[in-house]
């Protein structure tokens, strides 16, 4: 699957932005280094990133820039997991997960939960609201995820949906690159991580501000 | 939070200090992570170091992974086998860095044949010190770039001045280039 892409060039242009701005959000992390993709072009090399998640990026970061601090900002957008503990009914509240993925979730996350928490019922969500998966699915894969051991696999990992003869089963995985599974088992659906945690991010920043005040 | 002073010769373990001060011949094995950094002497650290402030170093250092610091001021001869990092960095040295020097202001006086692999960031200006060659790099990328006696592949950025004793591949620039007549360039391409 191969992703659009935008020129370094392309999107300094676009956006009006400077090459030491861009740096200094590296730098700060707001941009990660794995969206700085090198290519070789015909005029030497040229800089790439993903298209979408770079634009959405660039736009959250100009938006609001005037009322955070870019440490604060790279806090929420990236890096270091947000401090929260937020209930399944406050997420549908803020229109973070649908009915569906409440429905999903309720039977393995009751009570308030944490970023990790929030993430696995936004991530599986997602793919609920596409029609790629089944609610039982769903359940499956929220409940392999909320049972993890190592959180941070969680926003760093890979999580797939396999099924074999008819029996579907959770994968959760640090390093996709490594993994060897029975021949006869079919990948389902795979869901990045850090794609999901970035798109996870960039709705709760909108609402940052509302956090603050309580 | 502990801080690790060192005076003399010792081999010591990394962590997570407050001020890291070193006078002295020391080894610091793993990643140091601290807020202030202060070395005399010689220094060799395998692993990274995260300096949250100032990083103020006189002598040799060597580090066996990523530098960042929001300041690095620095005296002496620095390797880096990986990365750099800093909000401004002064630095009147032998330098050699095997990766990006990611920067947002960079004073740079170089000695004997320094070379990093590539520089980026807001405001590049480098200088050659008493007795040395010239300073070698892939790429400088920046908006204001003032560069004398350097041989870089490209140069790319909105304003820059290519000094003499340079010797440039190629310069992708944005509104103004200045070319001394003692350096040459092979190619220039205004942008846009």
């Amino acid at each position: 699957m191969e992703e659009e892409l935008i020129s370094k060039k392309e999107l300094l242009e676009l956006k009006g932005i400077s090459y030491g701005t861009l740096y200094r959000w590296k730098r700060k992390q707001l941009i990660p280094d794995e969206w700085f993709i090198k290519r070789s072009v015909p005029s030497g090399q040229e800089t790439f990133f993903p298209r979408d998640l770079i634009l959405e990026r660039v736009d959250s970061i100009l938006n609001s820039k005037e009322e955070t601090s870019l440490d604060d900002l790279a806090k929420v957008l990236y890096g270091s997991p947000v401090e929260m503990n937020i209930t399944l009914n406050e997420l549908v509240e803020r229109k973070m997960i649908s009915d569906a993925a409440r429905s999903a979730a309720e039977p393995f996350i009751t009570g308030p939960t944490d970023y990790y928490g929030a993430l696995t019922v936004f991530s599986i969500g997602r793919e609920i609201d596409s029609g790629d998966i089944s609610l039982d699915d769903a359940g499956t894969m929220i409940r392999s995820m909320a049972a993890a051991e190592d959180r941070e696999m969680l926003r760093q990992g890979v999580t797939r949906l396999y099924r074999k003869q008819g029996v579907t089963f959770c994968a959760i995985i640090s390093d996709a690159s490594k993994v060897s599974m029975d021949v006869s088992s079919k990948l389902v659906l795979e869901i990045s991580m850090p794609r999901a945690a970035a798109a996870f991010k960039a709705k709760l920043l909108p609402n940052k501000g509302e956090e603050e005040d309580e | 939070m502990n801080d690790l002073i060192v005076n003399g010769k010792s081999v010591v373990s990394g962590g997570t200090f407050g001020k890291v001060n070193v006078n002295g011949i020391v080894s610091i094995e793993n990643d140091v992570i601290c807020d202030t950094l202060r070395l005399n002497g010689v220094c060799d650290i395998t692993g990274n170091v995260k300096v949250g402030g100032k990083a103020e170093l006189d002598g040799v250092c060597k580090i066996s992974g990523d530098l960042d610091a929001e300041t690095i001021d620095f005296d002496g001869h620095l390797s880096v086998s990986g990365n750099m990092s800093a909000e401004s960095a002064a630095l009147s040295a032998v330098l050699s860095a095997e990766g990006t020097f990611n920067v947002g202001s960079l004073d740079l006086r170089f000695y004997f044949g320094s070379r990093v692999n590539e520089i980026v960031g807001s405001t590049i200006k480098i200088r050659r010190g008493r007795l040395a060659m010239t300073f070698r790099s892939e790429l400088i990328e920046g908006d204001i770039i003032d560069i004398e006696h350097c041989e870089i592949r490209t140069v790319r950025g909105d304003d820059v001045v290519i000094g003499k004793g340079c010797r440039i591949e190629k310069v992708e620039y944005r509104n103004e280039l200045t070319v001394h007549p003692k350096a040459s360039v092979r190619e220039t391409v205004k942008l846009n």
